[in-house]
């Protein structure tokens, strides 16, 4: 099998468990396993399947590392801040295990590549970040006919399976079939994250994918594996295969890769002439002056709030604002303001929608009014 | 009857905690998430969540019944 010495020894304590054994070594070295995103999963997932002595890791993200990065994505150095993930990550595994062969595809994975990418792996880590990644490698992913492992989070919660219609269980598709809107759904950066329960659902996903390779035990396959970190609660949700999903169903919509399934549908519902939803920061901001009656309305979370804020404002979280609209004075102006302007465009369209014709959300939100008019607001 | 309700992510944070106990004449899984959303402004339509009764993944037409651990679960994305 050509193990070398320093082999036997490097994996000794693995390799002498029931299950393993030399077979299960020899199978992980011929492994080929592709990590979609270098992120907060990304990180101790590499960082487990290397030492375990996985063959081929090739490791896709086509991202930067940056400041806000560092707090849960433990492959990088404080140093290499500016440089690209897969560079930097790819130095580091090759520290940990040098005979693991790293493949850096540092484009990431798109709808151009990623059937070219994925036809040679034999499995694939889902640690994206964002839903049109993650529908399009779970796309993919099944049209290979590989696994692909699942890996998601949010705040202190956390959740893993395993998708693998080509066996017989479900995909993604069959757990949420369309993607969400991009408002619907906050991200890391807008709802912030615990940087150690990435290593918990990271190194499931590690865990899963070396027990598929050797056959071990029972994968999470049809079975939806939730983390609760902050109330130390586990929950694990059974899932069927769904004869009506668009990818695996009896009636499958999706057969190849299209690049237009994978955009953010655009929301922008009949917007009255002359009176467009966004507001420049520039403008907004001397509307807010000229008129005193205008009503600035904060829909970030608190917590965001705590970081900064912009003089007068009502603040309402996007989540309670349907069931709060009364607190709104009616046939005021209201500019809507969040920090990218994502949800402030929801919420604008939403009051719009009941009545409050002159509702606008501040284009960029408050990090282009950090920008344009007041640079000593904290950023985040 | 009385249903345990467990909110997973983004609802567990628009509803302000993570398991209840509620009381409700019968109905179906979705029926009780639309009288939820509506009374606590949970945010999500049903459309975009998931249901699950007993550890099980289920459609919002399932029925209710007594003692059930119904659990609504919004897709989440952060990696």
């Amino acid at each position: 099998m050509g193990t070398s010495v320093e082999d036997n020894r490097r994996y000794r304590r693995q390799v002498i468990l029931p299950g393993v054994g030399p077979m299960g070594q020899e199978k992980l070295r011929r492994a080929r396993v592709l990590i979609v995103g270098m992120g907060g999963l990304g990180c101790p997932a590499a960082q487990y399947l290397a030492a375990a002595g996985i063959g081929t890791l090739g490791l896709a993200d086509h991202d930067e590392v940056s400041p806000t990065n560092l707090h849960r994505q433990i492959l990088y150095p404080d140093h290499s801040v500016g440089t690209a993930k897969v560079a930097s990550s790819a130095r580091h595994l090759r520290e940990l295990n040098p005979s693991t062969t790293l493949v850096e595809h540092k484009d990431g994975i798109t709808p151009g590549n990623a059937m070219d990418i994925l036809s040679g792996y034999d499995l694939v880590l889902d640690c994206t970040d964002n839903f049109p990644a993650r529908y399009l490698l779970n796309d993919a992913a099944a049209l290979c006919r590989i696994p692909c492992i699942h890996g998601s989070i949010f705040q202190y919660e956390g959740q893993v399976t395993l998708f693998h219609p080509a066996a017989g269980f479900p995909c993604y598709r069959c757990l949420f079939p369309e993607m969400p809107s991009p408002e619907a759904v906050p991200n890391c950066a807008e709802a912030g994250v615990f940087g150690s329960l990435c290593g918990i659902i990271g190194s499931w996903q590690a865990n899963e994918a070396i027990k598929w390779i050797l056959r071990l035990g029972e994968p999470l396959a049809g079975r939806l594996k939730v983390i609760d970190s902050r109330e130390g609660r586990d929950q694990l949700l059974q899932l069927q295969r769904n004869p009506e999903c668009p990818l695996c169903g009896d009636n499958p919509r999706i057969t190849e890769i299209n690049p237009a399934e994978y955009r953010f549908a655009e929301c922008r519902p009949a917007e009255a002439a002359g009176n467009p939803v966004d507001i420049d920061v520039v403008e907004a901001a001397a509307l807010l002056e000229e008129d005193p009656s205008a009503v600035l309305l904060d829909v970030r979370e608190p917590h965001e709030l705590a970081i900064c804020s912009i003089g007068q404002s009502l603040d309402i979280p996007l989540g309670e604002l349907p069931g709060r609209v009364s607190e709104l004075p009616p046939g005021q102006r209201i500019l809507v303001i969040c920090q990218h302007g994502h949800r402030s465009r929801n919420a604008a369209i939403m009051l719009r929608e009941r009545g409050f014709a002159n509702a606008r959300s501040i284009a960029g939100g408050i990090v282009e009014w950090s920008r344009q008019i007041d640079g000593s607001l904290p950023m985040y | 009857m009385n249903i345990t309700v467990l909110y997973f992510a983004q609802l567990k944070q628009n509803r302000g905690l993570a398991e209840e106990s509620v009381e409700t004449d019968g109905g179906t899984v979705g029926g009780l998430y639309q009288s939820l959303a509506e009374q606590h402004s949970l945010g999500l339509p049903i459309e975009q969540i998931r249901t699950a009764r007993n550890e099980v993944f289920c459609r919002p037409e399932t029925p209710l019944e007594d003692g059930d651990i119904i659990a609504f679960m919004p897709p989440m994305s952060g990696g």
